[in-house]
């Protein structure tokens, strides 16, 4: 019942935020201290992760798990550019532009801004759409797949996300075990995609 | 990318460990451990709606929502779900996670 309160309200705080934000009733000074504040909440929100995760001890497991670990990433960074290559060619898009949407891994901020920067607006705005929805899906199907015991192909839907906005949703709805694996799998993405994403751009005309 | 985006990534490595720091130091069956909770499930709806009034505000993307939403939404749905597959193909191989 837990898992369903917490997608409902999901739900409804990214339909509310969005049809707000539609209207035009906040203007662009607060939206912009809006985000600001948003970067301090996120920082909180973390701590407050990180103090679920000490309270179970959660650390120990780092001198438990080796290597095994990188799999879950890595997994989750294949998987995600075979869907992107699907996409580019159902899309008949350009194959490198695609593969760079692909590298994002769900960090909008990041990609959309150096799409933006490289190859024009628009594409800066599909690397945002694109990684938001993928964010989006990853808050909406989470609670859903953990009830169906997938929880870690719930996890590895969120890419980068995971080591901070989707963790709060994964420790609140799987616990501090879970949430672990999702923060780890979140750092190494973190860690690869501000190289991955100017490498492949390198390769776009 | 920005020294502050390197910063803002770095910051929360040290965050994180204090959390991390203090939740051990703590006792499991501390009263303000709920209200944290309670705190933490607040914050989290809090930051969802931000990112959709940041979403909503943003003339860019809601100008050509019609043109690149389609593009964004195949981009988002294909690689998610090959995302999900990676995962569902690993999820037996990973360290104390062996679900059925």
């Amino acid at each position: 019942m837990r898992d369903i309160l917490i997608t409902l309200g999901i739900f409804i705080c990214i339909v509310g935020g969005v049809l707000l934000g539609a209207t035009g009733l906040v203007s662009v000074e607060v939206i912009s201290r809006v985000d600001s504040l948003a970067w301090w909440l996120l920082e909180l929100l973390i701590f407050l992760v990180g103090i679920d995760l000490g309270i179970n001890h959660i650390w120990k497991r780092l001198k438990t798990v080796g290597f095994q670990m990188l799999v879950l990433p890595i997994a989750v960074v294949l998987g995600s550019f075979a869907g992107g290559v699907i996409a580019t060619v159902l899309l008949r898009f350009p194959f490198m532009k695609g593969m760079c949407l692909t590298g994002g891994l769900g960090w909008y901020s990041l990609t959309s801004v150096l799409m933006d920067k490289w190859m024009g607006p628009e594409m800066g705005a599909l690397a945002f759409l694109s990684n938001v929805i993928r964010e989006m899906l990853t808050m909406l199907c989470f609670p859903l797949l953990h009830r169906m015991k997938l929880t870690i192909p719930g996890i590895a839907m969120g890419g980068a996300t995971t080591m901070d906005s989707t963790l709060i949703l994964i420790n609140r709805v799987s616990g501090a075990e879970y949430a672990f694996i999702a923060f780890f799998q979140g750092l190494i993405i973190t860690l690869i995609v501000p190289f991955l994403v100017p490498f492949l751009a390198m390769f776009c005309k | 990318m920005t020294w502050q985006d390197i910063f803002n990534i770095l910051i929360l490595f040290p965050i994180l460990g204090t959390g991390l720091w203090i939740g051990h130091k703590s006792n499991p069956e501390a009263g303000w451990l709920k209200w944290s909770r309670r705190l933490g499930v607040l914050g989290l709806f809090t930051l969802i709606f931000v990112l959709g009034l940041k979403i909503g505000s943003s003339p860019r993307v809601m100008g050509n929502l019609k043109s690149i939403g389609f593009k964004g939404a195949t981009f988002a749905a294909l690689t998610t779900l090959g995302s999900a597959l990676g995962g569902y193909g690993v999820m037996r191989k990973l360290p104390g996670k062996k679900q059925p």
